[in-house]
């Protein structure tokens, strides 16, 4: 989609806000055109060129009078400002958010999503509120433009036009900024990047005695940097050089040419002012437009960079608009009862490797056991978190003979529910890292922690969580659902013997023959349980062992 | 006329000429700041690696980022532009109150008490504003935190159905951090209306004071016209002073942050230089206890002992205090009471650095990190050779899994190890470990992630790696303790049993015992 189109649509989300808002920062630009305009008949009244029917403390009272409801303006035109610059770039947060959490994983680095969260939205945001700004600055230099023309034409016309090829020019050199720009970010993420990986392992770094080797490569992203930023600082103080010039150029130009035109009496000391006072908003207000438009190519490229999370034809989520108070009302999902899942012809290998598996055919029975096994690599994982919906896949699962289409949307609950090899739990209370929102009037979780042998563990309080108790609580967090297909990945590897035989009887107590399960394992615990045992090779089945 | 061509063109030239001091100014400047900053980044790092587990874990990724890095860049703002900036907006600003005394003496007076007037108003205001700027910030971490942590395990929240929940979750922090923004946003729109205001009146009164030193006779109108240009002109040094007293503020904040890490000292003992024994080892726990806080204690009074050459296996239920026995060998906790000897030498006394050079451990979670696998082996050390990676993977058996990858050493990892599988993560620290062809092996679950074939094949390395070397084999499954010599059962930090294997396996009392007939081993295999 074009950047334009997003902008557009993120201008329609609150329109009257927006309007408003828009109608108040226009008088906030505008305002500023009186004081010039009173500064000049202050002028000629003291010098005596003009008899205007207001005093001189008259046109100080309304000096006064102008800046206090600039003043109030601001206040209003600042909430209005503050809420909708934030509605804007929580509601690009919002779908991003939103958007990630349904679609499989694939690539979301923490510092790549950041930067999404953080950057790429504010960019947004500010894109859209500087709309404002440059049409209120622009109208302010026209409107200057105009009143200075009735005074002088060919003093207007001799300041102002070489001041606009300068500014013109300067934009042009503001491509190789925001190249500079770019690398010295790429730059400042590799070091933030690499300082959070080693921090979040330093306990390896120490045990690998490999300090002084990390520190040495960070040593050299720091110096990267340096030299990086060094370059664009100092090409930007060049650009800001040239701009204020333009301003000490332009007051130069006009005392030169004001001279003589105030000795035959054409030009007052009044008008002199007021030309120098409208010199800086005119300066300002190119100068802003420069940045604008530098800006707004900055924000085609948050833009794309937040288009490649959607695919293609579906990025207008990006933009779509939501409430940011509430969720849209939940439907209660049916799914049929699972008789038979099949798998037929399933692919899918990691992009650039060879690693994942090919032409899967397979079929599991309702109330049946089945279990994964083979070598590392052997694409066991990978089945699994493609049955999960995580990863996709070419090739078709099949629930009751008819394809799935969204499997990442199908294969949640009541059709299924996951534990992965690791688990992530989160920073909240055990229990409710266990329900995430599976409320206790359903009753699952007594019976999941039982399961899971958490009971005890539930009420600690202020104790780490072990390996173990971690893959406990996303078996926990599973159980805690009611699904027609449990799938679990490794779920024993960090279990003690006793703790894993005692999770498995209840788990076949509770389950066994009464749900569909697919266990990646070698567990001896779940093969002697398994109707079905599938070996895995390369990512292909080599075997299939019914019992 | 001429003489007005002359201030003109002198007029450009000068303005000229302070631009180009401005941009070496801002050179230098810069290059001293990110110099400085820099180094300053090191030496935090350095501290941070040697401090120990429980100071580190006060840290989440997000907030070492933020501190090491972020504030730092606070700082370098401060570094390369507070002094010079400082001093040429006071210099100015004297130079226009002097004009200005040169004019007529009211005048002067009169603007030298509406700059400091400003100054002090601008300068409050912008006190206030602080505390709300950095409530907002705070919320904002922790929403940045929330939403990272979640969309790290997005499968999981969707493939348990939990994704509505997590939105909702997302709704109630706008809903939390929008009016603290709101209440740090609208403060700093009140420094503008502060500064609108106080220009105004400033104008104002530069206006009518001129106005009647005119009507008097006192000044011509140029002065006039003079006295309100150099008013305007007062803005730019009261703005830049007040911008810089604002980064003085944020550099005093980030330094505080950056103390109180600092100020974290590692418990290690400052005077433990002996060298760490060549040869083999015997590792002697006397009455061990930890304690993280005065309730819980994670080890209590253990003692056993490892004879040279000979393996203990340390079993017990997940959470009984395994890995924190090996955490405290590797001395990332000083035990609360008790000593821990290496050939009769307590451990404390050894140089850190050698120790761990001399013991590998092989962890339950492998750290890998972005990088080709090569890097992650190494760990950056260019000393280390691909001959020497290719011996150690010969010595360990893993050559095939090695040759099935198609870019061999070369071959892509991704952050967090986010493209490898849990095996294969497992494989990748057993070569850490051997390449440092360590004194002491500490292999805690270091298998449990492999397939069986896998595990096998390794196991039977690692055999015949550590059968001339200390051993300390933590397991949950019973295969892996077939070859210890000596079985420590532990249970929520103490030890329950302790003996030899053979004398342990033949007693039938023995919880061993129990263990093995429950985990159907039956001691024939053994």
């Amino acid at each position: 989609m074009k950047t334009y189109k997003y902008i557009y649509q993120l201008m329609a989300y609150r329109p009257f806000l927006y309007a408003l808002n828009g109608l108040l920062w226009l008088l906030i630009h505008l305002l500023p055109l009186l004081p010039g305009i009173i500064l000049q008949s202050f002028f000629d009244q003291l010098s005596g060129h003009s008899s205007t029917v207001i005093s001189t403390t008259g046109l100080l009272a309304l000096l006064a009078a102008i800046a206090l409801s600039r003043i109030v303006i601001i206040y209003f035109g600042g909430l209005t400002d503050i809420l909708h610059r934030f509605s804007i770039s929580t509601i690009i947060r919002r779908n991003l958010f939103a958007h990630l959490l349904h679609k499989p994983s694939a690539t979301t680095q923490a510092g790549e999503v950041i930067i999404h969260f953080r950057e790429d939205a504010e960019q947004a945001e500010s894109a859209v509120s500087w709309v404002l700004d440059v049409i209120g600055k622009f109208l302010f230099a026209i409107g200057a433009f105009v009143v200075l023309l009735n005074i002088s034409v060919s003093m207007t016309l001799l300041v102002f036009i070489p001041l606009v090829v300068i500014v013109m020019i300067a934009n042009k050199v503001s491509y190789k900024v925001e190249e500079n720009r770019e690398r010295s970010k790429e730059a400042s993420t590799a070091v933030a990047n690499t300082i959070g990986e080693f921090t979040s392992i330093a306990q390896s770094v120490n045990l690998a005695n490999a300090e002084p080797y990390v520190i040495e490569k960070i040593t050299a992203l720091n110096e990267q940097r340096k030299q990086r930023m060094l370059k664009d600082r100092v090409l930007t103080q060049a650009l800001d050089a040239i701009f204020s010039n333009t301003v000490s150029l332009g007051t130069g130009l006009i005392l030169l040419l004001a001279a003589s035109a105030i000795r035959n009496g054409t030009f007052t000391i009044g008008d002199l002012s007021l030309f120098i006072y409208y010199l800086a908003f005119i300066t300002e207000f190119t100068d802003f437009f420069g940045m604008f438009l530098a800006h707004y190519r900055q924000t085609a490229v948050s833009f794309s960079r937040m288009e490649k999370l959607f695919q293609k034809g579906m990025e207008k989520e990006l933009v779509e608009h939501h409430s940011l108070s509430e969720l849209p009302a939940e439907q209660k999902r049916e799914v049929e009862p699972l008789e038979t899942l099949t798998l037929h012809n399933l692919s899918y290998v990691y992009p650039g490797t060879e690693k994942g598996f090919r032409n899967i055919e397979l079929t599991i029975d309702r109330g049946s056991l089945t279990v994964i096994t083979g070598v590392i690599g052997s694409g066991k994982s990978t089945l699994l978190k493609a049955l999960a919906g995580v990863l996709p896949y070419e090739g078709e699962i099949r629930w009751n003979g008819r394809a799935v289409t969204d499997a990442s949307a199908f294969f949640t609950p009541p059709a299924s529910a996951y534990t992965p090899q690791i688990p992530t739990v989160f920073q909240q209370s055990l229990q409710e890292n266990i329900q995430l929102g599976v409320y206790e009037e359903e009753n699952t979780l007594d019976r999941s922690l039982h399961i899971a042998v958490l009971q005890d563990d539930v009420h600690r309080k202020g104790t780490q969580l072990s390996g173990g108790q971690k893959q406990r609580t996303a078996i926990a967090r599973m159980f805690a659902r009611e699904a027609e297909l449990y799938l679990m990945d490794d779920i024993g590897s960090a279990l003690d013997i006793e703790t894993e035989q005692k999770m498995w009887e209840r788990i076949a107590h509770e389950f066994l023959h009464k749900k569909t399960m697919i266990i990646a394992s070698h567990s001896q615990e779940c093969l002697r349980r398994a109707d079905q045992i599938v070996v895995m090779k390369d990512g292909q089945i080599v075997d299939i062992i019914k019992q | 006329m001429s003489d007005l061509y002359v201030w003109a063109v002198l007029f450009m030239v000068v303005s000229l000429a302070t631009q180009g001091l401005l941009i070496a100014v801002q050179y230098f400047g810069e290059s001293v700041g990110w110099g400085a900053t820099n180094r300053l980044r090191i030496t935090l790092l350095r501290h941070f690696f040697s401090l120990d587990l429980a100071q580190r874990k006060k840290y989440s990724t997000g907030e070492l980022i933020e501190r090491i890095d972020g504030d730092l860049n606070a700082l370098q703002n401060f570094f390369s532009q507070f002094v010079i900036k400082l001093v040429g907006n006071a210099l100015l600003m004297i130079g226009i109150l002097v004009a200005l005394f040169m004019i007529d003496w009211r005048i002067g007076s009169g603007l030298t008490i509406f700059t400091i007037g400003a100054l002090f108003m601008i300068d409050r205001i912008r006190a206030s504003a602080i505390p709300y700027a950095n409530q907002a910030r705070q919320i904002n971490g922790q929403f940045y935190g929330f939403i990272t942590e979640r969309l790290q395990g997005a499968d999981e929240i969707r493939s348990n159905g939990a994704s509505r929940y997590t939105l909702k979750q997302f709704i109630q922090w706008i809903a939390k951090y929008y009016p603290a923004l709101k209440r740090a946003e609208i403060r700093n729109y009140s420094m503008w209306m502060t500064s609108i205001a106080v220009f105004t009146i400033g104008n104002i009164f530069s206006l009518s004071i001129g106005a009647y030193l005119y009507k008097s006779g006192a000044i011509s109108l140029g002065s006039v016209f003079l006295i309100v240009q150099f008013t305007e002109l007062m803005m730019v040094p009261i703005e830049q002073i007040r911008r810089e007293m604002e980064d003085l503020q944020k550099a005093d904040a980030s330094i505080l942050r950056i103390q109180e890490l600092l100020a974290h000292k590692s418990s290690q003992p400052s005077v433990s230089t002996k060298p760490f024994p060549e040869g083999p080892c015997d590792i002697v726990f006397k009455n061990v206890s930890l304690y993280y806080n005065e309730q819980t204690p994670a080890l209590r009074d253990v003692s056993f002992a490892v004879k040279r050459n000979t393996t203990l296996a340390i079993i017990g239920q997940s959470g009984s205090g395994k890995t924190t026995l090996t955490n405290v060998l590797l001395r990332f906790y000083l035990p609360t009471a008790g000593s821990i000897c290496i050939n009769e030498t307590n451990i404390e006394s050894f140089a850190l650095q050698d120790m761990r050079e001399k013991i590998g451990i092989v962890t339950q979670d492998v750290h890998l990190f972005a990088g080709t696998l090569r890097e992650n082996l190494t760990f950056y050390n260019s000393s280390i050779t691909d001959e020497d990676l290719i011996e150690t993977m010969t010595a360990l058996r893993v050559l095939p899994w090695f040759h099935g990858l198609t870019n061999g050493l070369d071959t892509t990892i991704e952050g967090l190890g986010r493209n490898v599988s849990a095996g294969e993560a497992q494989l990748i620290a057993m070569i850490r470990v051997f390449l440092k062809r360590p004194e002491i092996i500490v292999l805690d679950e270091a298998t449990a992630r492999m397939d069986p074939e896998t595990e096998h094949i390794v196991k039977q390395a690692i055999q015949a790696l550590v059968s001339e070397r200390t051993c300390l084999i933590i397991a949950h499954r019973l295969e892996t303790i077939q070859h210890a010599d000596a079985i420590l059962i532990l249970e929520s930090g103490k030890v329950v049993e302790y003996g030899a294997f053979q004398a342990l396996a033949a007693d039938c009392s023995s919880m061993l015992t129990d263990l093995l007939q429950k985990g159907g081993v039956s001691l024939e295999n053994v």
